[in-house]
């Protein structure tokens, strides 16, 4: 019986914690998005 | 008067296109034919499970097809570029909708009404007056499934994968269609409860009421030329 | 044009990572009391026993779920009605989180089923079927998303399909109600008197969560903003860089 409660806690945390990681993961993208525009700018301007 | 006519002009160029060629017409009967043929290889020949998953036979054999010519009600416009002369008359697009929708529709029902037949031979039922019911149910399913299926059509023929991603759309928003048609049939084919096919029948011109109203109002977003 | 529209907003998504971020503590806060309240605090059921705390995480996700789809509807018509492309990252936004919401609910439901009802799937149960349906829509309307190139048309396609997805639930629930009336019900709906304390658990479990649900639509808004904003000025960049 607590094994389903167990069960159910742990796939509450383990959905939101994908969530999370799929969110940091797109944070870097914008960081390395935001870093090849700097770049580029920094050559533009040379 | 001049809104109807135009409607019922789209939707003539559609169907007289379809009715030389007839190729769209063949092809969706045999794969709606190959449906039922299929299923009935997974089942025991002649078993009750097999009468009893019927009403979900038919209305599966209704429904892929039904997607095939929904797809292709829009690309053959894209490929010949004949949208953009559509677009370009003074015809507001809302009309667009009405004679897309109401060429889907005829072309739905009368596939429709042919697969009846056949299903009736392949699985054993009788041709009797309560078949009516079920062409009552078939005109307002295929109203629903034309209404938001023209809609869902127009929005993706834009793009790439769009043979896929017609029936992702589709099939969740028709849940209601789907549930109502196929419980209606079996009412009609084998509980006989003539209060629940009404409510059915109830929830199928709800369902067809408010789409057609929303698609209506909404197509004029969906086309960017 | 769009261009402009998305660097005006640059300022304020600075104010929405703020917020989100004083929010933070709040939730942290919220999350432990709502765990409290459903495993310390709530009495045992009697008929159902442990297994109902997840109960209290479970209506939480769904509330919110709910809540999600219904913005992305409303930010599909705002996006019509004002053609800003900041209605669109809202809806994108939401409609994640409205997936990882319901995705919980699903989850949580199909686990809690098994030992009460002896199903994983109680496919009778309108509510169980409902989100399912609506877990669909939205996991379609991604989909949709994915596959346009981003701009107006992209836009418009999915402020419409939300506006009908959010549209179709309530006729998605009456169809499955009457299917189950008609079908022999297996499964009778638990629910009805619920103990006070039960019900104090559930009022701390449903705003934790909706604190959890404005946090992420403020971060994830802000990133789909930074995100468009970046894809702009490389373009720019793009095209003003060659001779």
């Amino acid at each position: 019986m607590n094994t389903y409660l167990f069960a159910g806690y742990v796939v509450v945390w383990t959905v939101l914690f994908l969530y999370l990681l799929f969110l940091n993961k797109r944070q870097r993208q914008i960081g390395e998005d935001l870093k090849s525009l700097s770049d580029a700018i920094r050559r533009r301007n040379k | 008067m001049r809104s109807l006519k135009l409607i019922w002009i789209l939707a003539e160029k559609d169907l007289r296109l379809e009715y030389r060629s007839r190729q769209a017409f063949l092809t969706t009967f045999f794969f709606a034919l190959l449906i039922l043929v299929v299923f009935q290889f997974a089942f025991d020949p002649g078993s009750t499970a097999l009468r009893e998953a019927a009403p979900g036979v038919l209305w599966t054999a209704l429904l892929f097809p039904g997607v095939i010519q929904l797809n292709r009600s829009f690309q053959l416009e894209k490929e010949e570029g004949t949208l953009h002369g559509i677009l370009l008359s003074p015809v507001e697009r809302s009309l667009l909708f009405s004679g897309k929708f109401l060429a889907n529709w005829v072309f739905l029902v009368a596939i429709d009404l042919l697969i009846v037949v056949a299903f009736v031979i392949f699985f054993n039922f009788s041709f009797e007056a309560k078949l009516a019911w079920i062409l009552l149910l078939i005109l307002l399913a295929s109203a629903g499934f034309s209404a938001v299926g023209t809609l869902f059509a127009a929005m993706v023929s834009g793009i790439r994968t769009r043979e896929v991603l017609l029936p992702i759309l589709l099939f969740p928003i028709i849940v209601p269609t789907i549930l109502a048609a196929v419980n209606g049939t079996q009412e009609v084919l084998l509980r006989h409860q003539p209060q629940f096919l009404v409510r059915w029948i109830q929830l199928l011109s709800a369902f067809d009421i408010i789409f057609l109203a929303v698609a209506f109002i909404v197509f004029d977003y969906v086309l960017d030329e | 044009m769009s261009s402009t529209n998305n660097q005006d907003f640059l300022p304020r998504s600075q104010k929405w990572l703020q917020i989100s971020g004083w929010l933070l503590p709040f939730l942290y806060v919220l999350i432990v009391a709502a765990l409290y309240g459903a495993f310390l605090y709530a009495p045992r059921e009697r008929v159902m026993g442990e297994v109902q705390r997840i109960f209290y995480f479970h209506l939480g996700s769904a509330w919110n779920c709910f809540l999600a789809f219904f913005a992305v509807a409303l930010a599909g018509v705002l996006y019509l009605v004002t053609r800003n492309e900041f209605w669109d990252h809202v809806a994108a936004a939401s409609a994640e989180i409205g997936i990882v919401f319901a995705t919980i609910v699903l989850a949580t439901g199909s686990i809690w089923a098994r030992p009460i009802w002896n199903t994983w799937w109680p496919w009778g149960d309108p509510r169980v079927t409902t989100m399912l349906v609506l877990w669909l829509i939205y996991v379609a309307y991604l989909i949709l998303r994915s596959s346009l190139p981003d701009g107006e048309k992209k836009f418009k396609l999915c402020a419409v399909f939300g506006i009908i997805g959010f549209l179709d639930v309530p006729i998605v629930w009456m169809s499955i109600r009457w299917w189950r009336t008609i079908h022999p019900v297996v499964i009778a709906s638990s629910g009805g008197g619920l103990a006070p304390k039960m019900v104090h658990a559930l009022m701390i479990a449903v705003p934790a969560f909706t604190v959890l649900y404005l946090t992420a639509l403020l971060l994830r808004t802000a990133m789909h903003l930074h995100q468009g904003v970046a894809r702009e000025l490389n373009q720019a960049v793009l095209e003003r860089g060659r001779p």
